[in-house]
């Protein structure tokens, strides 16, 4: 009897290891990890950024930074101004933020990424662009988009 | 003790069984519909719907304006881009002002940006005039950020790197 019982145990291992779920699990945690890089990127409005002929803006890992996002209303005017993910009621308001901010980013050799809208007007960036350098922040990075070649090696 | 026989008529109506139950032909969908749908959210995770960004490094004077760059000790006279917005919205007028000397300004009016890129590399070879140069972007406040960022650029890609923005009225 002891050895039907063996016998019968060794026939139904078939041996298989389902491997879907397993397939599940990764496929869930790859895209947890995309979307949780995403919104780790969330400083960054969906703006119609400027298209420079034979672009030479490029990709660059900047450690201490302050994103200001600059939304047109599509006359050319600022409908809206957010740093970082922070939504600054107006200019002034900016002025005072970019006061406050200013000394401790220029002491941790910080930069402002500027990011505007390709259809405003230079007399609504030109204020922004005096903030900053009234703030005593020199080095700025003008956000623009890449050169299609570029992008598409991934450059 | 079980026979041999015993042994073998019983693997024999398992693997009749096993012929049985092999012809109800079943499709568990399941996992397939589990994987199909963790393939799209992935695809529509990974589809970058905007064009790649990237940066323009930029240097801010202390103040921003004409007359305060121009008070910087500057060795040559500096090169300015001067942006208008022209009449039909279309485009912008660029006329570039340079000067190896303070009483000769030479204004040339180019028609595009590909053309101002070749006429800022040009002028470096010119005695004078080197990537050290400083360049001041001077646009009328009508002027759009597009057509600035793409003066800006025309500046880079010819190698300057001292370039401003500044305010024209």
């Amino acid at each position: 009897m002891a050895n039907l019982k063996s016998i019968s145990r060794f026939s139904t291992f078939s041996g298989r290891i389902n491997l879907v779920p397993m397939i599940d699990i990764v496929f869930q945690l790859l895209v947890f990890f995309m979307v949780a890089a995403h919104l780790a990127t969330a400083s960054r409005e969906v703006i119609k950024l400027p298209q420079p002929v034979h672009s030479q803006a490029r990709e660059k890992q900047l450690e201490n930074q302050l994103v200001i996002n600059l939304l047109s209303d599509g006359s050319g005017r600022i409908m809206k101004i957010k740093a970082n993910s922070d939504l600054v009621r107006d200019l002034p308001g900016l002025v005072d933020m970019l006061l406050r901010y200013g000394p401790r980013l220029q002491a941790n050799k910080g930069t402002v990424v500027l990011r505007a809208d390709r259809t405003m007007q230079f007399a609504q960036i030109e204020k922004v662009l005096q903030a900053i350098g009234n703030a005593g922040i020199t080095s700025v990075h003008v956000a623009a988009e890449q050169d299609k070649q570029v992008g598409a090696k991934g450059l | 003790m079980t026979s041999e026989k015993d042994i073998t008529k019983l693997l024999h109506q398992r693997r009749l069984a096993r012929r049985r139950s092999n012809n109800v032909f079943t499709l568990n969908l399941a996992p397939m519909m589990d994987v199909m749908f963790n393939l799209l959210v992935f695809f529509l995770v990974a589809t970058a719907f905007t064009l790649p960004e990237g940066l323009l490094a930029a240097k801010l004077p202390r103040t921003t304006g004409i007359s305060a760059s121009a008070s910087l000790a500057v060795p040559v006279v500096p090169i300015k881009i001067f942006l208008e917005p022209a009449d039909t919205k279309a485009g912008t007028l660029i006329r570039v002002s340079t000067s190896v000397r303070s009483d000769a300004t030479t204004l040339t009016v180019v028609q595009n940006f590909e053309d101002l890129y070749s006429l800022l590399a040009q002028m470096t070879k010119k005695p004078g005039i080197t990537e050290e140069t400083p360049v001041i972007i001077a646009a009328k406040p009508q002027t759009s950020w597009d057509q600035v960022v793409n003066a800006f650029n025309a500046c880079l890609r010819a190698k300057y790197k001292n370039v401003v923005f500044a305010s024209w009225k």
